[in-house]
């Protein structure tokens, strides 16, 4: 009956977002070419690879919201390397900005495990801490274009097979998460922690193992959009990304993974983020201010949020009835 | 929940620490003018982690304050516009606060969704009303009492020229002890204490208690806090208020 409703969901996404393309592309139709098509995937492949992330960490009943920061400090050491180091190659760099990125998630991770600190107190502190970092280490002055290192900028720029490199990374990504999710232990264990912590104890997960490698997993995929980012733009200062954690929390709620845990799969959220991408794609197109991206954004925040809380509820997640002890106790109190 | 704990202890001690370190490491802090002065860094923000800790003891959280904050000083622009004067364009600050607030209440409560999400929804959707009723415009030329109210002193106003705490430190202090009576002598001030404590049971809102909080908190909270923001720069931007949760303040007039 779930993977029903769900499949369900996601088709309704889908459906809507072709029916926004194809409104669109009946007024300027030039949106329905493949070159805007590529341009809207370009833009969204960096979101893409940070949702599998934040997926992962809210399907355990956490958040992350130290990505933004992650990826700009990632970013910013990367461009310091390379500026620093003119002879590192490509795979040195992805390497780095990998372990760079786990390593900062790991920092999550070990917080939130070994304290038992609410992953939001602590991620919200590793977002300020992160951000002040790239201060530090950058003494607050931007590595521009000319400093960049020519890998960094070149590699997004790739074209293989006729798709942009950035896509190729994103749907690597994207299958990865996937087969992790559905065929690895390790990724059912984290839709059962999600699901109901308790059980998952009972049946014998170790909650903190797998805490440890959502959040540096997390981290990880942060820190490989933070060197795409940075060669993407060619540049690399304090303020990157900045905000940008509550667009991929909002993909992830509007691509249907629940934010108390345990619901969400990797199509889902993949179409929340060509959701966002197709909306702030079109919205120039059909010459509305930019200026209502964001309105537009929220306003589809809680609507989707609004409809998924509306399917869970009629599925019938809740086995004892609360409302009704309630009700009575309730009587009770007032008789 | 005692309103005077170790946590509190430890942070007052923290801050006579800071104070004396710095007092003795830099000449001229120590002085009742920069003492003084210094709050104006803070005081705003004061204000509206009050209205925020209303919430937070409840387990609740509000991403969008700094966004309906930037509404209320939108609100306060056009009120002027229209002609309304300083206690117009005051009530014209405080329904937009309650109004934003009361939609993220009743999102929480009816809907039974999770604040963080909603916030982040309603952020993103208030931030943007604002964008789009202003684009890059911005609305200048308020009445001088704003100005006033947030770059004075108490004295300068009472007449009494040694007096030389800044009105907007007064705002916060008395706003502190309203927030501080309300949560530790009233029953609804142990009641949102409850709802924290029971929801850690429950895992799941207690409807009706939550919306009225939200409502404090997008009405009393913001709509205090606007006044002193705009008299700071006593022109409107959108931008103002951007990231005011967990950003430093990017203003820069008494750094």
């Amino acid at each position: 009956m779930k993977p029903l409703k769900s499949i369900r969901r996601e088709w309704l996404l889908l459906a809507i977002i072709v029916a926004i393309a194809l409104a669109v592309g009946a007024r300027a139709p030039v949106f329905l070419t493949w070159r805007n098509g590529l341009d809207i995937a370009n833009d969204s492949a960096i979101l893409a690879i940070l949702v599998m992330g934040q997926m992962l960490v809210l399907l355990t009943r956490g958040i992350d919201l130290s990505v933004a920061s992650n990826l700009a400090l990632t970013g910013m050491v990367c461009a310091l390397i390379g500026k620093a180091w003119p002879g590192a190659s490509v795979p040195v760099l992805l390497l780095l900005a990998l372990s760079v990125g786990a390593l900062l998630g790991a920092v999550n991770g070990w917080l939130i495990t070994r304290f038992e600190l609410p992953p939001i107190v602590v991620t919200l502190g590793t977002l300020s801490a992160y951000r002040g970092a790239i201060f530090v280490a950058s003494n607050g002055a931007w590595v521009s274009d000319q400093d960049i290192h020519v890998a960094i900028k070149g590699l997004p720029r790739e074209v293989w097979l006729g798709l942009p490199a950035l896509v190729w990374f994103a749907l690597v990504v994207l299958t990865l998460t996937a087969v992790f999710l559905k065929l690895r232990r390790e990724g059912r264990e984290i839709y059962a922690l999600g699901g109901n912590p308790h059980a998952a104890a009972y049946v014998g997960i170790s909650a903190n193992k797998r805490l440890m490698m959502v959040y540096t997993l997390s981290g990880m995929l942060a820190g490989l959009s933070g060197l795409l980012w940075v060669g993407r733009y060619s540049i690399a200062y304090t303020e990157l990304a900045a905000g940008y954690e509550l667009t991929v929390v909002a993909a992830c709620v509007i691509g249907g993974v629940s934010i108390g845990g345990g619901v969400g799969s990797v199509l889902g959220a993949a179409l929340g983020v060509l959701f966002i991408g197709v909306v702030n794609g079109a919205l120039p197109v059909i010459q509305v201010s930019p200026f209502w991206q964001q309105a537009i954004a929220g306003a589809v925040i809680l609507i989707s949020v609004t409809v998924n809380a509306r399917a869970e509820r009629r599925a019938g997640r809740q086995i004892l009835e609360h409302h009704v002890t309630e009700t009575k106790a309730h009587q009770g109190a007032t008789a | 929940m005692k309103a005077w704990n170790t946590w509190e202890r430890v942070l007052l001690a923290l801050l006579v620490l800071l104070l004396v370190v710095f007092g003795l490491a830099q000449p001229g802090f120590m002085t009742p003018y920069a003492l003084a002065d210094s709050t104006f860094n803070f005081s705003e923000k004061g204000i509206l982690a009050l209205a925020l800790a209303l919430l937070i003891v409840t387990g609740e959280i509000d991403l969008s304050i700094a966004a309906i904050l930037a509404l209320c000083s939108l609100a306060m622009g056009y009120a002027m516009k229209a002609g309304a004067g300083p206690l117009g364009m005051t009530l014209a600050a405080f329904a937009t606060g309650g109004v934003a607030g009361a939609v993220n209440g009743v999102l929480v409560t009816r809907y039974k969704l999770p604040s963080i999400v909603v916030t982040i929804g309603t952020l993103s959707l208030y931030r943007g009303l604002a964008m789009v009723a202003l684009g890059d415009q911005a609305i200048s030329g308020y009445p001088g009492v704003f100005s006033t109210l947030g770059n004075s002193y108490v004295g300068e106003v009472v007449g009494v020229r040694w007096l030389i705490i800044p009105i907007e430190f007064t705002i916060l202090l008395v706003a502190a002890i309203a927030v501080g009576v309300t949560l530790h002598r009233t029953v609804l001030g142990r009641r949102l204490y409850a709802i924290g404590a029971l929801l850690r049971y429950r895992g799941g809102p207690l409807p009706t208690r939550v919306v009225r909080v939200c409502r404090f908190d997008g009405g009393s909270g913001c709509r205090h806090a606007d006044w002193p923001y705009w008299q700071h720069s006593a022109q409107y931007r959108h931008g103002l208020g951007a990231g005011r949760h967990h950003h430093g303040d990017p203003r820069g007039r008494r750094h």
